[in-house]
């Protein structure tokens, strides 16, 4: 009767040990105001990958910063704070490792620069004013 | 010796003259006291009898110890006596008593208009002025010449002006102690006491009595009563009256003279200084100075001009002169003036008509009609200033203007005339016009014919003059009416067309059918239908094209727009299209997912949150309500869609707030799934739960092995 009454508790104290397994912790989700040192780590201790993905993206954000300068944000507003958000988007996802998300958006906002640049094609060099 | 005697006789009657002539003293002539004398009393020793003694109104004096004594009317050596046996019987010794006449005195009243009515005294050689002026003078209004003197029962009547005029004192009646001289009250001041000056009371005349007054009125500058005096003529009177006005007709002066009307022309009296021509002046005469009256001129050498000049009437024709003479002389036409249709009727009926205007603008050749005495002009007056008659204009020569102008109505027309014109002669558009779609109905036969203009693109954009519609007589044009408020005025709606609409529809203030152009911008019709609601989902407003060959839907981010300020974000709309404002309380299923993210279980408001790449799962959970307290704060769940497939990741809600790390914050993005799970699915949670039933299954087989 105690043998059974053991065996009948083992079963039950293993089944309350059975765990749901949860996903794992990622981050990256304000990735963008990362601080630089962390930013350089990431970027070394990154695969080959997010490593091209970052190269990218900084190659983007330089020209978006030297769009700025020719008045982007006074000529093409919209388009410009759009692709600015779209850089946060893409750093967030990079440090997500959602890549082919990030890959995709990358596509988005070398399009969204494009556009850029033509609005500012359209307005002559004397109407541009400096960056504010 | 006859020298001698001449001599000797004038000394002899000089003598006689000096004996017999009244000697100079306080005395009166007769002897006998009155009242006002001033009396000496002489009793020494007696200090009471010092002063003098003034017989007073009654005749008396007060003597002290024996009291009121009646002294006037008698002789001064009979009042002696009587006072000295009254004083005898009071005093010891009044053997030194004795009285004389110290000075006469008047003791007069002053009555009436003066500045001090009352009693004066005067001295014995005093007269009437001297009286008024101890009693202040006289008070204005006072009747000057009607002066009255009292004595008694007797009131003589005396004339104070011409005494003053003449300095003639014999005028002045001689005054008695006791009299009364009463100043009367002019009758021009009336029975109720007013302030006044004389200036004021002498405008109106100066007669004192209306009987014999002189009455001056009409056109004169001061009309009023005049005293009468003997020998002034009219023109004297009316001198009196400060002549006369402008506007005085002084060939028909009238003068009624007792009871006898007659006129006298001044102006015959001036030329010719004949005095035979001025009407007796009597007293009560009247004289009216009437107003200058036209006279119906006529003439064999007038010329008449009637109707809307600046001086209408009859003017005499000079040799020479012509037709514009005639016109400048009646001060030209006024501008109400129809210009082209003057007419000229002539002595023997005939009528000539004249285009003055035309002749002025040089449109009209030839010269001037020729004008002569007995002539008429008639300068008629312009037919719209008229009332609204169908026989002011003929069928054949008027155009109809309806809807929104002015003054809609029917005009004459004049193929000069102008679309332009014809609508600035109507007083133009009103602000509820529509320019834009203005429609001209043209008369072909019995048929008519519509036309659309756009008179507000012309306006703006100009163009040729040659391009605006020709109006023709029997024309109609018709300015639409814009609907004054889609809310209130639905009825009005079926007047606009629907190519000139556009429709606002969804979270605005005021959605509806709006009037439309080329011209306005999609803020124009967003602000007309009062701008999105507070619950208007400004991120999503959709508008829908239709006048294009496919369908095309354009997406307007408003938010955006307000935070760049880019113009490019709003689409250009055209008449016809649709604009929907979305509402943030719609259906989810009008909801997109790719634009919100999903926050489902243990927070405060499970549901579906815009969400954009500047927001982390901070901003998601707060705006979710947050996790609840059976949340378990330690396994937040966040499904990413990644190419069309999900990926998982976990969130440490505890974790993060006990270091702060950023870094630890999960990607979410727009169309992702946040799931907070409940604290019962911890791992822990379901081992306790596990060791529960254990010990519970456990409890059941004890009872049982103890049965």
């Amino acid at each position: 009767m105690l043998r059974s009454t053991l065996l009948a508790a083992s079963v039950l104290l293993l089944n309350g040990c059975v765990a749901v397994s949860w996903p794992p912790m990622n981050g990256g989700g304000v990735a963008e105001i990362a601080p630089p040192e962390r930013m350089r780590m990431m970027q070394i201790a990154a695969s080959p990958t997010e490593q091209a993905l970052l190269r990218e993206l900084q190659d983007a954000e330089k020209r978006l910063e030297i769009l700025l300068g020719k008045g982007a944000h006074r000529f093409a507003a919209a388009e410009t704070t759009l692709a600015k958000r779209l850089c946060i988007r893409i750093r967030r996802e990079v440090a997500g490792t959602l890549y082919s998300e990030a890959q995709a958006d990358l596509i988005e906002l070398q399009d969204r620069l494009v556009l850029i640049e033509r609005s500012l094609a359209q307005i002559e060099p004397t109407q541009r004013g400096k960056r504010t | 010796m006859a020298r001698i005697k001449i001599i000797m006789g004038t000394l002899l009657l000089a003598l006689v003259s000096i004996v017999l002539s009244p000697v100079p003293q306080a005395s009166a002539d007769d002897g006998v006291l009155r009242a006002g004398d001033v009396l000496e009393i002489r009793f020494p020793g007696e200090e009471a009898f010092a002063d003098p003694f003034q017989i007073g109104l009654d005749g008396s004096i007060e003597v002290p110890e024996i009291g009121t004594v009646l002294l006037a009317g008698k002789p001064l050596a009979e009042a002696e006596a009587d006072l000295r046996s009254q004083l005898n019987s009071v005093y010891r010794d009044i053997s030194r008593f004795s009285i004389a006449l110290l000075d006469r005195r008047l003791l007069v009243q002053v009555l009436g208009f003066v500045k001090e009515p009352g009693l004066v005294d005067l001295p014995a050689s005093a007269n009437i002025q001297t009286a008024i002026t101890e009693a202040g003078g006289l008070a204005q209004g006072a009747q000057l010449d009607r002066l009255q003197l009292r004595r008694g029962e007797s009131v003589k009547t005396f004339d104070y002006k011409a005494y003053l005029d003449s300095g003639d004192v014999a005028i002045l009646p001689d005054l008695e102690p006791m009299d009364i001289v009463f100043v009367p009250a002019s009758p021009l001041i009336g029975n109720v006491q007013v302030e006044f000056d004389a200036r004021t009371l002498t405008a109106a005349g100066d007669a004192g009595e209306g009987g014999s007054a002189v009455k001056v009125f009409g056109e004169v500058l001061k009309p009023g009563s005049f005293a009468f005096k003997e020998g002034q003529s009219v023109v004297d009177m009316i001198m009196r009256a400060g002549g006369v006005t402008r506007y005085a007709g002084v060939e028909k002066i009238r003068v009624i003279s007792e009871g006898s009307p007659s006129l006298f022309n001044l102006t015959d009296f001036l030329d010719t200084g004949n005095t035979a021509l001025l009407p007796p002046v009597k007293a009560g005469t009247t004289i009216y100075v009437p107003i200058s009256v036209e006279e119906v001129k006529a003439g064999v050498r007038t010329i008449y001009v009637m109707g809307e000049v600046a001086k209408p009437g009859a003017y005499d024709m000079t040799e020479g002169a012509t037709f514009f003479d005639v016109l400048a002389n009646s001060g030209g036409p006024t501008r109400y003036a129809d210009t082209r249709k003057l007419r000229i009727i002539r002595t023997d009926g005939t009528v000539a008509e004249f285009d003055l205007a035309g002749y002025t603008n040089g449109v009209v050749g030839g010269p001037a009609p020729a004008v002569y005495p007995g002539d008429a002009i008639f300068v008629p007056e312009k037919a719209d200033q008229l009332e609204k008659s169908w026989l002011t204009v003929a069928p054949g020569q008027a155009v109809h203007v309806m809807g929104q102008v002015g003054r809609p109505g029917r005009f004459e027309w004049s193929s000069e005339m102008s679309l332009l014109d014809l609508l600035a002669h109507a007083g133009g558009p009103t602000r509820f016009a529509d320019p834009s779609s203005i429609q001209i109905l043209k008369q072909d036969g019995d048929n008519a014919k519509p036309v659309l203009f756009d008179l507000d693109a012309f306006i703006q954009n100009g163009g040729q003059l040659s391009t605006l519609p020709r109006i023709e007589a029997g024309d109609t044009i018709m300015v639409p009416e814009l609907p004054r408020s889609p809310s209130d005025m639905r009825s009005l709606w079926v007047r606009q067309s629907s190519e000139r609409s556009i429709y606002v529809m969804g979270a605005v203030g005021t959605p509806g059918r709006f009037a439309f152009n080329e011209n306005l911008h999609f803020l124009d019709i967003l602000s007309a239908a009062d701008g999105p609601r507070p619950d208007a989902d400004i991120q999503a407003i959709r508008v829908t094209h239709r006048g294009e060959s496919g369908s095309r839907v354009s997406k307007v981010n408003m938010a955006l727009y307000f935070e760049t300020g880019d113009e490019t974000l709003l689409p250009h709309v055209r008449p016809g299209d649709v604009i929907y404002v979305p509402s943030h309380n719609r259906t989810w299923i009008e909801k997109k997912a790719e634009r919100h993210v999903r926050v489902i279980g243990s927070v405060g408001a499970p549901g579906r949150y815009a969400f954009d790449d500047t927001m982390t799962i901070l901003d998601l959970l707060a705006e979710a309500g947050g996790p609840s307290p059976e949340a378990w704060q330690e396994q937040i769940v966040v499904v990413n869609m990644v190419d069309g497939s999900a990926k998982a990741q976990s969130f440490n809600l505890v974790k993060f707030a006990r270091t702060g790390d950023f870094s630890t914050l999960p990607v979410v993005r727009a169309g992702d799934t946040v799931y907070v799970p409940n604290a019962s699915q911890s791992d822990w949670a379901i081992f306790i739960d596990g060791v529960r039933d254990v010990i519970s299954v456990l409890s059941i087989f004890a009872l049982i092995g103890a049965l």
